[in-house]
């Protein structure tokens, strides 16, 4: 019985893990006694699972309560790891789940009011200025000073994309153990294959770009492969569509219009004001950016791609687009990196059949500074990785009476060895963002990644967190209210409510409101902090 | 009523009635059989709708629950026991006390004449206060909870469910009163008994088969409450649907799980139904012919 | 939250005068604590609510600013506002209306037969019963697009896949589907109960003046338990304005506004991001359409009464 299966799959699976945790374990814990470096070599999970030269702490009666969303994806990974943190250091781990779409409300309502008695966040990295404003997070600052030796914490084997997320004005507020950028998945098979290559240049007097590079030869390529542009048949597992993306409400939907948009509207570092990367959706002086040329062409394309490449019923969440990729019916997605570690699930008929390349670019770009399009040189492609939510953020709030054991547990958690575990996982929603998730495949290829594979699919997603024109998604006081409101006109876009344009001019008029609301000028200088800029 | 019926009618009539359970089972059992399918089962391109013989069923579902889950999903509701403990408490306190305050409320109602107010018009108040809207007390509750910092504890669900039911009851439990005989209270009275005897020895007693009705409703509607739990609750105080509600978004919902979770959510209403359901249905209907 | 509540038809009290004289002070301490409950935590935080519709409190902000009119004058000016307004009135009308119909159709076969009558009556209960939110996940399953049992039922009948939660119009009435799902058992069980307690004397007669079964319906019956049927529709109408369960879980307002209907759109333009003013104002805005609404239908009802 195919259930049977998958049920001794799992068992076998947590026994393992289990397995491995206990002997890290051991390895931590000998470690200690002094043993090191030795042993660490042969800890199962890799070298990275790096042995601590000092005592684990004694947190022997702490208590850290950890809040973050309901669901395995990412509160999963606490629960998991919880066991392990208290055998090494007497102190229990709980996490606190609220609803996903709540969240925001949830967080504010508990730094306003002071209930809930936190004592780490485990959230959106864009509501940090929200939470640094109300001082009801501390800084991280003074721990990693402390800790900047440390194996567990490893700072060096951080990219400094992730270190400019987790910082806001300057300071470190937040650790990420995540990473959230977008990237682009194909069927390689698909795009390799003379037969596919062949009809489609019969139709559309075109190579087939392998993958496509520019968003104009992505949406052509999605049409072809859907039942309207004639090559629905690639699919083996049923009527073939070309392209998925999430589209319901309430379902993160807008963020998956930011690959769309930012090409457009993003200028590149070098001619952006004082060289900043990743002016995006406002400019420096909290204009909004969104009813622009260029944003509004990459909504268009959007809207366009959706209406003639993606399957009907437009009530596709993120599971669908997950789902509808592995389950072999849809060719490609622009989507956080989950589809990756999903491909080589058990369900999946798509195992190594996946290609990752970093979301396509552009060869014109809408100068926002001058008003008018720029095209780029022959053969250069201006691409602009986008970083949606930035990854989930750890945060130890200034109601914990015990921050050294809450820095215990973050550091600990994002090691290189542990973080490792959860990031090849398929069942968490973390990302790899650690330089050493690239060279420790261990954990990939008991995860049942092929090396190669993995490796492909860890550097595309490192390459976007550290690339000169990543934009990072606005971090502003008010951001879930800026995002509400994006989401909103993007779905009636979606939804064919209103006309690109319209949508983004009514989107600006509201924006507006909200900066005015928020104050102009306290937001213009927040927004600088985020994006690095002198005020 | 009954009349002699025709035979074309009566056939009809079955249909319409077939049809109708249907309509009304069919979710109940997709429920039911989606709570014991693999994840692979639930993502098949087809639907498939008998155990055994079109899937597997397994019970993993329900081990995630109870925390024997595997890999990520250990304890896939949290602390199910605190749960379900906040939402029992809150539902069957808030019952309690709307009996109680909604006994003597409707026993003054049906007993008393009030001059000034006008008998109907007090009932009219409140049940006008059922059409409040619980959006419109969000907020306040949320800022006075908050200030003398009871949000997310069990006893401000029991004040709130307390409220929202109490109209509820006093209109169910007046008509009740209203169809008990007055006279043994009399009598008693006569004999000495007071006003309060005569509440407490005669009238509650044979009133209790309406008092049942009613707490069993206060209890179902405020099982259920969605929006004052999310709003009011954070993690200590929160009750099973906003629990329930988290797997709404994020990598989409399992299914799986979420029927699982969810027929556990299901289950004390349920069992109510089962038990004491021709009862509730006679109580839901009771005052609507008066 | 949402319940079944009965009547407003009342009869008179059956209060006895001989014993006012005693019944002095216990007529006030019996009822008083009632009412005294529900002022404090319906009434006085209500009116504590208005002031906030003058002030702004919002993420990031430790107090409440004043600011006049802003509020008022947003809501006023926001299409969302307005359009959730009109779409509100017809998942109201739509939802209290089909109930109606099929409320009372499956009463009068209910009526038809004596077998069975008594379990089915708790099997058609069931719906009203059930919480909610467990509910709406359960029509979120079966509205699936592609793995939903729905649409399968129509691809094996050739027909269309139906995008239920995604198409404009779709998804409002998938809502009204739900709503019918777990309400109209009230309507049903409460016009049972109004047939039954029909007198079997007037069909007797009529029948015996060769009256068809249709003329019995039309002529006799309708016009019997037409107050009641008002006032049931009335209630349900009042239960149905404050939807907001089924919309959280099923569409979350979408596509774009389609089902942003009042309550989930004073939540998700107010609460969900913070803005406590901004709430209490739209939460204002509900209580005095329902109010206006609500004295309509009761004026309505008056005249039906009377005449």
């Amino acid at each position: 019985m195919a259930s049977d299966k998958t049920f001794w799959q799992y068992i076998e699976r947590r026994e393992l893990a289990r397995e491995r945790l206990k002997a890290s374990r051991r390895t931590l814990l000998k470690g200690a006694a002094g043993a090191g470096a030795l042993l660490a070599a042969g800890a199962p999970l890799g070298s990275s699972r790096i042995a601590r030269a000092q005592d684990a702490p004694n947190l022997e009666g702490v208590t850290l309560r950890v809040f973050t969303q309901t669901g395995p994806f990412i509160s999963g990974p606490i629960k998991f790891h919880a066991p392990e943190f208290q055998e090494l250091t007497g102190a229990t781990v709980e996490a606190i789940e609220a609803p996903n779409a709540d969240l925001f409300a949830r967080a504010q309502q508990v730094a306003q009011t002071g209930s809930g008695d936190f004592d780490i966040l485990l959230l959106a990295n864009t509501w940090m200025p929200d939470f640094v404003n109300l001082e009801y997070v501390v800084p991280l600052q003074p721990f990693i000073d402390a800790d900047i030796e440390n194996e567990l914490l490893a700072w060096d084997d951080i990219p400094d994309g992730i270190k400019r997320k987790n910082s806001w004005a300057g300071t470190t507020y937040t650790f990420i153990v995540d990473n959230d950028n977008q990237t682009m998945f194909y069927r390689k098979d698909i795009l390799d294959d003379p037969q596919w290559q062949e009809a489609y240049n019969a139709a559309t007097g075109n190579d087939l770009p392998n993958p496509p590079q520019t968003l104009t030869e992505f949406v052509e390529v999605a049409k072809f492969f859907a039942p309207n542009g004639g090559g629905a048949e690639w699919s083996d597992a049923g009527t073939g569509y070309g392209f998925i993306t999430c589209v319901l409400r309430g379902a993160q939907s807008y963020w998956y219009s930011y690959p769309w948009t930012a090409p457009y509207s993003v200028v590149p570092t070098d001619v952006a004001p004082d060289g900043t990367p990743g002016i995006y959706i406002f400019d420096p002086d909290m204009n909004p950016l969104i009813a622009t040329e260029g944003y509004v062409r990459g909504l268009t394309e959007f809207v366009d791609v959706i209406q003639g490449a993606m399957k009907p019923g437009l009530d596709a969440d993120r599971a669908t687009v997950i789902e509808d990729i592995i389950n072999g019916t849809t060719l490609m997605s622009l989507d956080w990196g989950d589809t990756g570690p999903a491909s080589v699930a058990e369900r999946s008929v798509v195992k190594n059949k996946i290609g990752f390349a970093l979301t396509p670019g552009v060869t014109e770009y809408f100068d926002w500074q001058t008003s008018t399009w720029v095209t780029m040189p022959d053969g250069e492609i201006h691409q602009t990785p986008t970083h949606a939510y930035n990854g989930w953020s750890y945060y130890i709030t200034n109601q914990t009476p015990n921050p050294e054991a809450a820095w215990e547990w973050i550091k600990w958690h994002a090691s290189p060895g542990i973080s490792s575990f959860d990031v090849a996982s398929p069942d968490s929603g973390y990302q790899p963002w650690r330089n050493s998730h690239a060279t420790n495949l261990e954990p990939w290829i008991s995860a049942g990644w092929d090396e190669a594979e993995a490796r492909a699919y860890i550097e595309t997603i490192l390459a976007a967190t550290d690339h000169p024109n990543a934009v990072f998604d606005p971090r502003l006081p008010g951001a879930a209210r800026y995002q509400e409101t994006l989401e909103l006109y993007t779905n009636q876009a979606i939804a064919g409510e209103l006309t690109p344009q319209q949508a983004m001019d009514e989107c600006t008029t509201a924006f507006n409101g909200i900066t005015d609301e928020l104050g102009r000028d306290a937001q213009i200088a927040a927004y600088r902090a985020h994006l690095g800029m002198a005020s | 009523m009954s009349l002699s019926i025709g035979r074309g009618t009566k056939i009809l009539s079955y249909i319409v009635l077939i049809a109708w359970a249907f309509f009304t089972l069919f979710p109940l059992y997709w429920t039911i059989i989606t709570s014991v399918k693999t994840q692979s089962a639930v993502s098949a391109p087809n639907p498939t709708f008998i155990p055994w013989v079109q899937f597997e069923p397994t019970l993993q579902p329900f081990r995630d629950i109870f925390g024997e889950g595997e890999g990520y999903g250990v304890s896939g509701m949290g602390d199910v026991a605190r749960l379900f403990r906040n939402s029992f408490s809150a539902a069957f306190f808030s019952a309690l006390f709307a009996v109680v305050l909604g006994a003597m409320a409707a026993y003054a109602l049906s007993r008393f004449r009030y001059r000034r107010w006008r008998n109907n018009d007090i009932a009219f108040w409140f049940i006008s206060q059922r059409m409040m809207p619980p959006i419109a007390l969000v907020v306040p509750y949320f800022l006075l909870f908050g200030r003398v910092g009871l949000l997310d504890s069990v006893p401000v669900l029991i004040a709130v469910y307390t409220a929202m039911n109490l109209p509820l009851v006093i209109w169910l439990l007046r008509d009740y009163f209203q169809d008990l005989p007055i006279e043994i209270e009399e009598a008693s009275m006569v004999d000495g008994t007071s006003r309060y005897g005569a509440f407490f020895r005669v009238a509650l007693p044979l009133a209790v088969p309406g008092l049942v009705v009613a707490f069993l409703f206060a209890f179902v509607f405020a099982w259920n409450e969605f929006l004052f739990g999310l709003t009011l609750t954070i993690d200590q105080a929160k009750t099973l649907p906003v629990q329930l509600a988290g797997n709404v978004t994020l990598r989409g919902p399992r299914y799986w799980d979420i029927a699982a979770q969810g027929l556990v959510v299901m289950l004390p209403p349920l069992i109510i139904a089962l038990l004491v359901g021709r009862y509730i249905v006679r109580g839901l209907t009771l005052g609507a012919v008066k | 939250m949402s319940t079944a509540q009965p009547a407003l038809a009342t009869p008179a009290p059956r209060a006895t005068a001989s014993r006012r004289g005693m019944d002095g002070y216990a007529k006030y301490i019996f009822l008083l604590p009632a009412m005294l409950y529900l002022l404090i935590l319906g009434l006085f935080p209500l009116l504590f609510s208005l002031r906030l519709v003058f002030g702004a409190w919002n993420a990031g902000q430790k107090n409440v600013t004043w600011v006049g009119l802003d509020n008022i004058q947003r809501l006023l000016a926001d299409s969302r506002f307005w359009g959730s307004f009109w779409k509100t009135l017809s998942y109201v009308a739509l939802a209290a209306g089909l109930e109606l119909i099929l409320g009372f159709a499956v009463a009068l076969a209910l009526l038809n037969v004596t077998r069975g009558r008594s379990w089915m009556r708790v099997a058609f209960a069931f719906p009203m019963l059930l919480p909610p939110i467990a509910v709406s996940f359960t029509w979120k399953m079966l509205f699936d697009f592609n793995r939903g049992p729905i649409n399968y039922f129509l691809e094996t009948l050739g027909l269309d896949r139906i995008a239920w939660l995604a198409g404009q119009n779709s998804a409002l009435l998938s809502l009204v589907i739900v709503d019918l799902w777990q309400w109209t058992p009230f309507i049903l069980l409460a016009s049972l109960a109004a047939l039954e307690s029909l007198p079997v004397e007037l069909y007797e007669a009529a029948t015996v003046d060769g009256a068809s079964r249709w003329n019995l319906l039309w002529d006799i019956t309708l016009p019997l338990v037409k107050p009641y049927l008002v006032a049931i529709v009335l209630l349900r109408a009042i239960d149905a304005f404050k939807v907001f369960d089924t919309i959280y879980i099923l569409t979350g307002g979408g596509p774009g506004t389609a089902t942003e209907l009042l309550t989930f759109y004073a939540y998700v333009a107010g609460f969900r991001p913070f803005n406590m003013g901004f709430t209490a104002t739209v939460s204002w805005a509900i209580v005095i359409i329902m109010s206006i609404i609500f004295l309509l239908f009761l004026r309505a009802f008056r005249r039906l009464e009377e005449a």
